[in-house]
């Protein structure tokens, strides 16, 4: 399907818009939802997603589009947060996740202003790569898709204590590779 | 740039193969609400309400008490907490209390009324354990504490609770569970706490909002056959009953009725449209 799609996207086939929808609309939607924390915004940054889905493919040539989607669905619900001048808060899972790795690693009383977000990607992909399968399955879905906790623990079956303190350690563990690397934020 | 900014922009800077394995492995199937999975055979099992869910096994001495000894200051509205060593199945001693509460300090969850609510409609379409949403009092609540030294040589403490709900209402359209209006179920749930070097306990987390126990609350139970809500440490007590429910999210009455209704419309606007 991923191929087909792509195909398509590939050829201007404007089908491919109503296939990406039926198929992935859900999560963008949702993971929109969490960020934003407002039906409209989630909806509008929907539409945005798959306008740049469009737009961008090709040239780009996503590996796959589900993650492409899934990409772009959090980079443009965050931008739109950011940029929103109303005041608006953002989703709860958002605030809450956000707090919770801002009160563990955001710890430096001097701004680092000379460490990119490249450098630190770079950094989180070694400590995702050095987890199990499922702890990096808990660290996705929580900091970078904000899933709600008790949604994590009901798909992996596990008590929503035990998924709580995983993160907690997941946190500790990467501020000390933080720290291993003299970085700072 | 503010620095939780800078971290968040990093975090979706990740590679795209770990975003193709997470969403590969987000569950798919979809079960529609009316066709949720029922309630093992065991739950038909009705329990009075004096009766209580585990076996209680007396410590023939008292036992050092200052080797378990964990502070409780709330105790259930009107009743005394009390407290006795005992010893479980594995020879650990444990401490039991009579109307248990929340320790002194207990960090309580930002009110997640919104995320139970979102979270138990993610219950409508997973393939997920037995559902139960009910609004209820409780009744009684005991807890177990343990003592233990972490892999990392701090001391910790756990607890795990028990408490008997008196079910008012049912707020499950196919209740297919056993229980019904007027009967107990016994619901469990657990803390975790960091004792530090002053024997003051340093760290609690307790999710839901703190519902005092004389007032009627909702609440969302779920169960599993393989009971995957009971850590190992106190399913290997003994001192838990087959019949305990999972409490998956607790919230004030008002406060679900509010909430809900936005989140159903929220999930109907979603599927009507797209």
């Amino acid at each position: 399907m991923e191929n087909e799609l792509l195909k398509k996207l590939n050829g201007r086939d404007e089908s491919a818009l109503g296939d990406i929808q039926k198929n992935y609309g859900k999560m963008i939607y949702a993971l929109s939802l969490r960020i934003l924390g407002s039906r409209e915004d989630a909806e509008e940054c929907a539409n945005d997603v798959l306008l740049e889905i469009w737009n961008t493919v090709p040239p780009k040539q996503p590996e796959r589009i589900s993650a492409y989607a899934c990409m772009l669905a959090r980079r443009t619900a965050i931008d739109k947060l950011r940029a929103n001048t109303a005041g608006k808060r953002g989703g709860v899972e958002y605030i809450l996740a956000t707090a919770e790795l801002e009160n563990e690693l955001c710890i430096c009383d001097t701004a680092a202003e000379d460490i990119d977000s490249y450098e630190i990607s770079e950094l989180i992909n070694e400590f995702l790569g050095s987890l199990s399968s499922r702890d990096r399955y808990i660290f996705i879905a929580r900091y970078y898709a904000f899933e709600d906790i008790s949604e994590i623990a009901v798909k992996l079956g596990m008590a929503k204590n035990a998924v709580n303190i995983r993160l907690s350690r997941m946190r500790k563990r990467l501020r000390c590779l933080f720290a291993e690397r003299n970085i700072y934020i | 740039m503010r620095k939780i900014n800078k971290l968040n922009d990093a975090i979706g800077g990740i590679d795209e193969k770990f975003v193709e394995e997470y969403i590969e492995c987000a569950p798919r199937k979809r079960i529609p609400w009316k066709t949720i999975a029922v309630s093992a055979a065991c739950f038909a099992v009705i329990l009075s309400a004096v009766y209580l869910p585990f076996a209680l096994r007396k410590v023939p001495d008292k036992g050092d008490k200052s080797s378990t000894e964990v502070p409780f200051y709330t105790g259930m509205a009107g009743l005394e907490a009390s407290s006795e060593v005992i010893i479980d199945s594995l020879g650990r001693e444990v401490l039991h209390t009579k109307n248990a509460g929340l320790p002194d300090g207990t960090l309580v969850g930002q009110n997640s009324a919104l995320d139970w609510c979102t979270t138990s409609y993610c219950y409508m379409t997973h393939d997920t354990p037995s559902l139960l949403a009910i609004k209820g009092i409780k009744v009684s609540s005991d807890s177990y504490s343990y003592k233990s030294v972490g892999e990392d040589g701090a001391e910790y403490v756990r607890i795990c609770y028990v408490s008997g709900i008196r079910i008012s209402d049912m707020l499950k359209e196919n209740n297919t569970s056993g229980y019904d209006e007027g009967d107990i179920i016994y619901v469990f749930d657990y803390l975790t706490g960091q004792v530090n070097e002053d024997g003051e306990m340093t760290y609690f987390f307790y999710k839901e909002s703190c519902i005092p126990p004389e007032e009627e609350a909702v609440y969302l139970l779920s169960t599993n056959e393989k009971k995957s809500y009971i850590p190992a440490w106190a399913k290997e007590s003994g001192l838990i009953a087959e019949n305990v429910w999972d409490t998956t999210g607790v919230t004030s009455v008002e406060n679900f009725e509010v909430i809900w209704q936005e989140v159903l419309d929220n999930w109907k606007h979603f599927e009507e449209n797209y």
